[in-house]
This record gives C-alpha cells, sequence and structure tokens, in this order.
C-alpha cells in the first residue's frame, strides 16, 4: 500500500539505467507511469511502435519491486517481443523473463526465481493466459501480489480491431474482474477511435493516452501484378536497390518458402519464416525462429520471408523495407506492418504489392475463420453425453478435424459463461445454457469483408498514401507525405521487370513441385477389414516419399491441372511435365518398372489414361492391379484421421499376383494422403516392391 | 460476464483460499474472524469495497485484532490478479458467487449462524432453492444397499410433500437422496465440500442444474480438493438450509457422526434416525442424545409431520434465546421478533397460536404485533385474521447484524 514514485525519482531511474545523464522521458511517457504507480489507474496507451511504451513498464516495474510488490506480468502476443525484451530489460537493470510453450523445461526454475523475488518482469502470452491448467499450474502460484499488468496488442480486446484472437476475448474478462486496486496497462499502435471506445466500453473505468500514430520516414508505394511470377521477377529484379534489410510478407507458409527459394536461386540472401518453420541444424521451430529472428537483426541475411507469424513486437530499428508479396487483409494490419520500417533510420520503402490470387486466399481464411453452427453441435453434443473427453476421444466422436475441433473448442471456451471448460486435459460440458452467437459471428465475417474491401481502395487511392493510413487510424495528419508513389512520383521503384527474369520465373513456378511425405502410422482401430498393424513401417507396408506436381488452381501447372480435372482429361503437357519432372528432378532410386493408378467410380477413365501415357513415355509397364470393391462416401467429407482411415477401410483390393518391382502410383489430387498410403500398403501386401505415389495436384491450402 | 461488486471483491480477497496454494503465511480469514471484522466496519460505516479504492490505513485507523494484523490483510487484498483469474474461471464455468451482503444469501444461513455463516457462497444453478423448506439426508458414502434405496425413496417422499432435500452431495446416501428427489421431479440442494466445478458439469447434475431442479453450493474455492476439515466444517450449512434432518446411518465417529451431534447440541433443526440393524451404527447412540427415532411408517406419512415435533430437549427456547441475548444486547422485543420471525418462516399463523407460544399478556402481544407491523416485518390479513412475514429482499451489508 501506498507506493508511490515522483518524477525525479523515475526518471534518475531512466537516467541509471540508460547510463545516461541527460535522458528524460519522451512525451507521455512520464503520465503514463503515475497513472498506473501513483493512482494505481487502468490506463489504454495508443502510442506508435518504437514510442517507447516498454520503458513505463520497465520503470512501473522497477518502482513496484522496490515497493516490495511482486513482479509485472507483460501479455503480449508474439514470442519475436518477448526475445527482444529480455536484453531490453537487462540494459535498463531490469531482470526479466518468460514462460512460453518453446521454454516449457525452464518453467519450474523460473518460477522458483519468481518466488525467491528475483524476477522483475514476466511475458508470458496470450494463449498461456488462456490455458486453464497453465494458469493453474504457473500463474496461480505467484499471483498474489503482483506489481501491474500490461496487456500489448490492446486493440485485440475489440472486436473492431482487424486482429481477430479469441484469447483476447478472455484476457479482456479476467481485466473486467480485476479489482481498483490493481493497475493494468494496455498498449497499441493501431486503434482508432472505434477500437479505443469498443475497449473502454468493455473494461469500464479506463483511462485513455493517445499519441500521433504516423511514421514520417516511410516512402509508401503500391504495384498490382496479378501473376506471382510477374511479382517473384519484380522482386528478384529490384529488391537489391533498395538499401539496407527487410521483410517480404506472404499469406502462406507456402509462399513463403516458394519466395525465399526463388530469392536464393538469384543471389540474395533470404530466408522463410512462419508459425512452425523447421531447418534441419535446429532441434525444434522455436529456436530455429529465433536464429532466424537475429540474423536478419544483425543483417546477415537480406529478406525474411514471412507469414504475419513476425510482426507485433519485432523490432528493429533499422529495417530498411516491408514489402508485401500479397495484399493484407486489412489496412490497419497493413499499417501495422508496413510501420516496422524506418523507426530509426532517415528513410524506408514500404511497397505493397497485390495479386489475382489474394482475392481467393482472404476468402479461405474468412471462411476458415470460425465454425458451422453443425461443429459446434456435434462438439457439445458428444460432450454432454460424457463426463468429459480428451482431444483422441472426441475426435474419435466426431467428423471434424483436429483443427476444426480445437478451434470450436477455443471459441466456444473463451466465453463467459461458456458452455466447455478445460480441466486435467479433459473437456468439460458445462451447466451453462448455449446458443451460437450467429450474429456475432456474422458481424465479424462482415467486418473482414469491409476490411479486405478497404486494402483494395488503398491499392487504388490516388492521392497521398500516407494520408489514407492515417485517417483509417483516426490520427488527425491530414497534410500529404510529399513521399509516397501518388505524392512524389518521381520517387517510385519502377513497376517493371526484365523479360529474361519474367521467364525464369514462370519456370521456376512450374518446377515447384513438392515432396508428397506418405503416412506411416494409422489410428487405433480404425481398419478393421484390413487390420493393419498401426505403425505401417514396422512391416514394410509404408510408402515412399512422392511428388506432388502443382497446387490446385495455382500458377505454374495447378491452373492446368484443374482445367483438364473439369475437362474429364489430361492433356499431353501435364504427361510432359510429370515425366520432366520424374527423369529430371527427382529419379528414385530404385527405379520404378511399372505403374499403376489409384480407380475411381465417378472418373473411371480420367486417372488411368493419364497413367497409361506416362508409363508409355517413360518405358515402363502399365498394369491395372487395383479395384476399387466398394463404394465409400466421398473422401472429401471425411473431416478427420479416424474417419478418413475409416472411410477406406475394405474399399479397394490389389490383385494377388503382381510384379515385385518397385512401382509409382499416379493419382489426380490428394489431400489428407490416407487413399494413397492405404493402396500403397496393400500394394506391399500384396508383394509389390516400394511404391512411389504421384499427384497432379494438392487441394490443401497454405500448407 | 456479471462483475463482481468491489464489496464482494474484498469479502473474496479476505477470506477465499484461491487455488491450491498450501499453506500461507498470512491466511485468509475465518468465517468468524470475517465476521469480527465485518461488525467492526459495520461500526465505522465504511463499506469493504472502500478498502479497495481508499486510502487503507487511514480507514483501518483504529481497527485492533490480534489475529489480522494489518499486514495480513494488506496481504490479502493485494491478491487482484489471483482473484480477477479464479472469477473469471469459475464464472466462466457458470459459477456463481454471492455474499453475505447479498440478496440471494440464505436467510436460514444468517439466522442460524449468526457471523459464523460462511462470508461466501460459491454456487451452481438456482440460487432461490436454497430459501425453499428442505428436509436434510445424511448419511455415511458406504452403506448397505437397503439404506441407499431408503435414502432414494426419502428424496422422492419429500419431492412430493414439498420439500427439497438438502445434503453433503457425496457418494452414498447424499447422492441417493438427491437423485430421489430429482427424479420424483423435486428439488435438490447439494453443500459441498469440494470440487464444485468439476461436480456441477457431472452428467448426472448438469441436465437438473439446467433445467433448474438442483443447486450445488460450497463455501470453499469452487477447485478445492478434499478436504476432512473442509467436509466437517460444512456439515452445520446442510443442517441449517433444512427444517429438519433424517439420518440414514451414522458410524460412531466420523462426518456424519460429528455433524449430527453437533446439530443436537446446537438445536438447530429436528434430528429423525432411522432405525439400523448394524450393531456397529451410532444411530442409537443419537437417539439417546437426544434424536428422535424416524416413524416406521413415514414412507406412507407426509415428511410435515417432522417438522412440528422438536427434540427432547425442554430447554431448547432458552439455550436460544440465552445465546441471542448473549451476543447482543438485545431489548426484549428484538428477541421476541427473533421468535416470531423463526416461527411465520414456514407458514402464518393467527393471533390464538401465537398467544400460545408466546405465553405473554394479550396485551403486550399486540402492542408488539403491531410494531412488527409498523416496521414491516410481518403483514397481517384475512379472516381469522393471521400474521405472516413479509418477503423482501434483505438490504446492504448492514443487515446481516441485525435481524430485527
Amino acid at each position: 500500500m501506498g507506493i508511490r514514485v515522483e518524477k525525479s525519482i523515475a526518471e534518475d531511474l531512466l537516467r541509471n539505467a540508460l547510463d545516461d545523464k541527460s535522458a528524460s522521458f519522451r512525451p507521455n511517457q512520464w503520465e503514463a507511469i503515475d497513472a498506473v504507480v501513483n493512482k494505481k489507474q487502468k490506463l489504454l496507451v495508443v502510442q506508435k511502435t518504437g514510442w517507447g511504451k516498454s520503458i513505463v513498464y520497465f520503470i512501473s516495474a522497477k518502482v513496484f519491486r522496490e515497493g516490495n510488490q511482486g513482479p509485472t506480468i507483460v501479455i503480449s502476443p508474439l514470442l519475436a517481443l518477448m526475445r527482444n525484451q529480455i536484453p531490453a530489460a537487462e540494459r535498463l537493470g531490469i531482470t526479466a523473463v518468460t514462460i512460453n510453450s518453446s521454454n516449457q523445461e525452464e518453467w519450474d526454475e523460473v518460477k522458483e526465481r519468481i518466488a525467491e523475488g528475483d524476477v522483475d518482469v514476466l511475458l508470458i502470452s496470450p494463449e498461456r493466459l488462456s490455458n486453464d491448467e497453465f494458469v493453474r499450474d504457473v500463474l496461480l502460484p505467484i499471483s498474489d501480489n503482483l506489481g501491474l499488468l500490461v496487456v500489448d496488442e490492446a486493440h485485440c480486446i475489440s472486436d473492431w480491431g482487424h486482429d481477430f484472437r479469441p484469447d483476447y476475448r478472455r484476457i479482456a474478462n479476467v481485466l473486467k474482474q480485476m479489482p481498483p486496486n490493481m493497475p493494468i496497462l494496455g498498449t497499441t499502435a493501431t486503434a482508432n477511435n472505434r477500437v479505443v471506445k469498443d475497449v473502454v466500453s468493455q473494461l469500464g473505468d479506463i483511462e485513455v493516452l493517445r499519441g500521433p500514430l504516423i511514421r514520417e520516414s516511410l516512402f509508401l508505394q503500391n504495384i498490382r501484378l496479378p501473376d506471382q511470377a510477374a511479382r517473384l521477377a519484380w522482386l528478384s529484379e529490384h529488391l537489391p536497390d533498395i538499401p539496407g534489410t527487410g521483410i517480404v510478407y506472404t499469406l502462406t507458409k507456402k509462399d513463403a518458402e516458394q519466395v525465399a527459394e526463388w530469392l536464393n536461386l538469384n543471389g540474395i540472401s533470404s530466408a522463410a519464416y512462419y508459425s512452425d518453420v523447421t531447418h534441419a541444424g535446429n532441434p525444434d521451430s522455436s529456436s530455429y525462429r529465433i536464429a532466424l529472428e537475429s540474423m536478419l537483426l544483425k543483417n546477415e541475411i537480406k529478406v525474411l520471408v514471412a507469414t504475419t507469424a513476425l510482426g507485433m513486437g519485432y523490432d528493429k530499428p533499422d529495417l530498411g523495407f516491408v514489402i508485401h508479396y500479397q495484399a493484407p487483409g486489412s489496412v490497419v494490419a497493413y499499417y501495422q506492418q508496413v510501420g516496422r520500417a524506418g523507426r530509426a533510420i532517415e528513410s524506408a520503402r514500404g511497397i505493397l504489392l497485390s495479386g489475382r490470387e489474394d482475392q481467393d486466399i482472404h476468402e479461405h481464411f474468412r471462411n476458415a475463420a470460425f465454425p458451422g453452427g453443425g461443429q459446434v453441435n456435434q462438439i457439445l453434443q458428444a460432450l454432454e453425453r460424457s463426463d468429459g473427453l480428451s482431444m483422441p476421444e472426441l475426435q474419435r466422436r466426431v467428423n471434424l478435424t483436429k483443427g476444426q475441433i480445437e478451434q470450436v473448442l477455443k471459441l466456444l471456451s473463451v466465453e463467459n459463461p461458456a458452455p466447455v471448460i478445460r480441466e486435467d486435459r479433459k473437456w468439460l460440458r458445462t451447466a451453462v445454457d448455449f446458443e451460437m452467437d450467429q450474429e456475432r459471428i456474422n458481424f465479424l465475417v462482415q467486418q473482414k469483408t469491409r476490411e479486405w474491401k478497404e486494402v483494395q481502395e488503398y491499392i487504388d487511392h490516388e492521392d497521398c498514401l500516407m494520408v489514407f493510413l492515417s485517417n483509417s487510424l483516426d490520427d488527425d495528419a491530414d497534410t500529404p507525405c510529399g513521399k509516397c508513389s501518388r505524392c512524389l512520383p518521381d520517387g517510385r521503384m519502377p513497376e517493371t521487370f526484365s523479360e529474361t527474369l519474367g521467364v525464369k520465373s514462370s519456370l521456376f513456378l512450374r518446377y515447384s513441385e513438392m515432396l508428397l511425405i506418405p503416412r506411416k502410422q494409422v489410428p487405433k482401430d480404425a481398419f478393421q477389414k484390413y487390420g493393419f498393424h498401426r505403425i505401417l513401417n514396422r512391416h514394410g507396408l509404408e510408402a515412399e516419399t512422392g511428388r506432388i506436381l502443382s497446387r490446385w488452381g495455382d500458377a505454374g501447372w495447378g491452373r492446368v491441372v484443374m482445367n483438364g480435372k473439369h475437362a474429364n482429361h489430361f492433356g499431353d503437357k501435364l504427361v510432359d511435365a510429370v515425366c520432366e519432372m520424374f527423369e529430371e528432378r527427382w529419379n528414385p532410386d530404385p527405379r520404378p518398372t511399372w505403374v499403376t493408378f489409384v480407380p475411381s467410380f465417378n472418373h473411371p477413365a480420367l486417372v488411368p489414361d493419364f497413367a497409361k501415357r506416362v508409363a508409355k513415355r517413360l518405358g515402363l509397364s502399365f498394369q491395372n492391379v487395383v479395384t476399387k470393391t466398394a463404394r465409400n462416401r466421398p473422401q472429401k467429407q471425411m473431416q478427420n484421421s479416424f474417419y478418413q482411415c475409416q472411410n477406406l477401410d475394405g474399399v479397394f483390393a490389389v490383385d494377388s499376383d503382381i510384379k515385385t518391382e518397385p512401382v509409382l502410383l499416379l493419382d489426380d489430387m490428394v489431400d489428407s494422403r490416407w487413399t494413397l498410403t492405404v493402396i500403397a500398403a496393400l500394394l506391399r501386401s500384396a508383394g509389390s516392391g516400394p511404391v512411389y505415389p504421384i499427384v497432379l495436384a494438392t487441394t490443401a491450402i497454405g500448407k | 460476464m456479471k462483475q463482481l461488486s468491489q464489496d464482494a471483491q474484498t469479502t473474496l480477497l479476505l477470506t477465499t483460499h484461491f487455488g491450491d496454494k498450501g499453506p500461507m503465511e498470512h491466511g485468509p480469514l475465518t468465517p468468524t474472524e470475517w465476521g469480527r471484522f465485518a461488525r467492526w466496519l459495520t461500526e465505522q460505516s465504511i463499506a469493504p469495497g472502500e478498502l479497495l479504492v481508499g486510502n487503507r490505513r487511514e480507514l483501518l485507523r483504529g481497527f485492533q485484532d490480534n489475529k489480522i494484523s494489518l499486514e495480513r490483510m494488506e496481504t490479502l487484498i493485494n491478491r487482484g490478479t489471483t482473484l480477477a483469474l479464479s472469477v473469471e474461471k469459475w464464472s466462466r464455468a457458470g459459477l456463481w458467487i454471492i455474499t453475505r451482503s447479498d440478496s440471494a444469501y440464505p436467510e436460514k444461513l444468517t439466522e442460524r449462524l449468526n457471523h459464523n455463516c460462511p462470508p461466501v457462497l460459491f454456487g451452481s444453478g438456482d440460487n432461490n432453492l436454497l430459501n425453499k423448506p428442505a428436509i436434510a439426508a445424511v448419511g455415511s458414502r458406504d452403506v448397505t444397499n437397503e439404506d441407499l434405496k431408503f435414502s432414494r425413496t426419502i428424496g422422492g417422499k419429500a419431492a412430493a410433500s414439498g420439500f427439497a432435500i438438502v445434503s453433503g452431495g457425496a457418494r452414498g446416501v447424499d447422492e441417493a437422496s438427491m437423485l430421489g428427489a430429482l427424479e420424483a421431479e423435486g428439488t435438490a440442494i447439494g453443500v459441498l465440500a469440494d470440487s464444485l466445478l468439476k461436480k456441477s458439469t457431472s452428467r448426472i447434475y448438469r441436465n437438473h442444474i439446467q433445467r433448474k431442479n438442483i443447486v450445488l453450493i460450497s463455501p470453499f474455492s469452487p477447485e478445492a480438493g478434499f478436504n476432512v476439515g473442509n467436509a466437517m466444517a460444512r456439515n452445520k450449512y446442510i443442517y441449517c438450509l433444512s427444517e429438519a434432518a433424517v439420518v440414514v446411518h451414522s458410524g460412531r465417529t466420523g462426518g456424519t457422526w460429528s455433524g449430527a451431534t453437533e446439530n443436537l447440541k446446537k438445536q438447530w433443526v429436528p434430528l429423525w434416525v432411522k432405525r439400523t440393524s448394524d450393531p456397529d451404527s451410532g444411530n442409537n447412540d443419537l437417539v439417546n442424545l437426544g434424536g428422535s427415532w424416524l416413524p416406521h411408517n413415514i414412507v406412507e406419512g407426509d415428511l410435515n409431520s417432522l417438522l412440528g415435533r422438536k427434540s427432547t430437549s425442554n430447554d431448547e427456547k432458552d439455550v436460544k434465546i440465552d445465546c441471542i441475548a448473549d451476543q447482543s444486547n438485545r431489548s426484549f422485543y428484538e428477541i421476541f421478533l427473533f421468535k416470531l420471525k423463526s416461527l411465520l418462516k414456514n407458514d402464518s399463523m393467527t393471533r390464538t397460536e401465537l398467544q400460545d407460544v408466546f405465553d405473554l399478556t394479550p396485551k403486550q402481544l399486540d402492542v408488539w404485533l403491531r410494531k412488527a407491523i409498523e416496521s414491516e416485518q410481518i403483514i397481517k390479513k384475512g379472516t381469522p385474521v393471521s400474521y405472516s412475514l413479509i418477503q423482501k429482499a434483505k438490504g446492504n451489508q448492514l443487515a446481516m447484524f441485525d435481524e430485527s
């Protein structure tokens, strides 16, 4: 009780920490400290990135600690921020630690250090806060006597915010229960008036401190280039001319991989970065991501090609450019990403390339963002009939993917009251009446559609681009920036690229086949008729790694495959493509000597006709040895592994007398990989040699 | 989600064990300690919530208590984040929280336990059920099938006679009697010593909670695990929420025994004991200590008959009045009013009936009845004239110390 700090003392702390006798607070920093420390207020700070919010909570944390209170907790959605903040805190003489999913082995030690009073600031992710086991085992034992609670990216609390994160609904509900003697600091760099108003109305009794959001060093430019090949060519031609290092944002992981590979082929050092990116030299994704972030920080690579997994909180003052390979979903999200550039340098480029596929990807994102009522009911009914179900138990009771089940449970479990709750690794149905808030979901989906329309307006905007961004954030600046491509056409980057590069990038896309990694383990009890052992490779029944020629409907071969499927005929161009890939870039060893295919009742001739031509071109024998013996439901309606396998059980048969040499197994489309896995297992059981699957396209988006 | 009032927040901060923290240097206040502190606050006209916003040192000036140091209170009050995380979770699970000062807090508890009643009740289901006339059914977890069957029958019988069943919500007699009531489309109150959150999600109770047929409550944190002390401590609330209690089977030690003997000592409600052939049972001893044998034909009769007959002790009245007089220097009128209100709780009474009970001069009775009507405690109606209680919501924090 009664912890107070005078401005001069706080400033001394700052000066000591920075070892700079003339240091002083930036505008509003002291006001924020005064509000949370002296007035125990709940405060929302809206300031641009780089304003120095961490100074506010680090100094406040220090004051609370010196007054004998426990640590300050900072909730922030991105690991990148945490990694940057720990050394930053150290420089200020503050001990910061993080507990997150990637450092589980350190939790006990960290908890002990907190208990011993060794920690000033604890950084956690919103996902941790909404994990009841984590709260019970880690947070509650240390949550008495906390100094301050900081919520980063507080705009996520509002449905009007551009960034829908269910975990923030939980955070808001926790904040609502915070008694008035506990200060809270919310921070955001991207909240317009509507978002601020909504956050205030939800949390009640909260003060707002707002500063200018616009960054003056940014050169903005938008270029429409519908073809991926064109955008790749543009990047490889112009990136070397942009000073410094930076980020290229893509919408999907696959695009991140592809763009990074292309840039490296063209001598521009780059790496792909996304939520579960892995690399042979690193034990896990999280340590690899740390390594990637640090490579960019130290300018060891020119470009990090990243999905939004790299974003909020990544703190590199001299980032020279942020280029979007595909258009982002909202103007505010765009501002947030492009605003990473040019924080502590005179000028930086923010270039938005937009392509033909953007629309479809965003539509897919929108449709996948919320579960349908049917999915919700399936899950609730399964839980109602039980005293709690674990995740694997649920998967066997509902025909939904693990991802869908997780999404539904997440969405339901952040409500308050909620129809489901997690206790001891099981999901329980609470005694709460529940009806889907369809209105809210419609609102959120429409919101995303509106935001996407606004992005189109931004791309085609004819006046100052910075003023457009500024208006969407309700920032006051309405004077043209004088440097964007509309204000100063002479300062633009060229929109063209050389024809040679264009041809090269088209070929690159056509050669961008993917590995097809077959399944090796089958779900328990899924194959009652076939009786497969659960671990296929232990019995020599697994398929070899195969190839996928393209992504369905995509640039490269994807569009050709789509047209062929619709015309019920795959042309000779695709035969050439498959054979060229097989001979020149794959060359499996031992080499297959014969070709067979996956039969279908609906398109009985399409695949065998194609397989026959491929066999002929490669000089292999064509054998029709797999038969479909029973009609089953369309595999695409089966949503999780258990149902997908069950739907295939006993559906195919393989002739008993087949060649014992290695074989190519052809199909047109792949999604879950189970059909290929099952037929390969049947072929191996019947005595074939190794089975190499080839498919023309994958329908799995973004993977 | 409903936000807790600041008064409720303070009460929880000072009295609740959050999570599983093991022994604390400055543990939460016990119900009695909270009772003392709350009374002091009332005397100073300080609402508990003020401690969260005002200058605590200033507000608490003059508060002296050997057990409740300012340091202890400060430590407890600073558990704000713990409170928020816990309350958010409990409310997410559909649980509610009421404190003594809430209108939903059951009057039976404040009346019978005064400042020993639990400062906070956690619950799931319809809290209106807590004020329903109820029969307590108590007994061991492990009993014979016959006793289980009997418990179920008593549950059904209670439902048919318009009573709720109140029990400890454990396996055995508790569960069987509650399910018996629910199956007969009656209602039940489960007073749990542990795991409220989990029990409220269990298949056997979940639907009944949603249909408002059952309320589960606990004076302990909804996530508290089993603990003998808590199980013993909650027995008194089972009796105090009932009008009469039926002991199906008791040992000579253990939870059922200690609860039943406590009830006999405190004379909260008539105690009826089922006859048993089990020589190891404590049933016989309970009757020797003042309980009554449950009539053989009770399953054919009306459970209302269990309310009328008082247990054997003659000096019950004196004990009760002594106890009131002892606690606060009440006037005779206040004692009269206390007694009157408990008489009228379930039914109205005529003037003659009251005259018989109170044994006052008619004039004195009239004066006091009029006073009670004027202060809006009771109303008079109909012919023949009868008196009944005014059912009103309880007011603020002050009301709990002021039964008049």
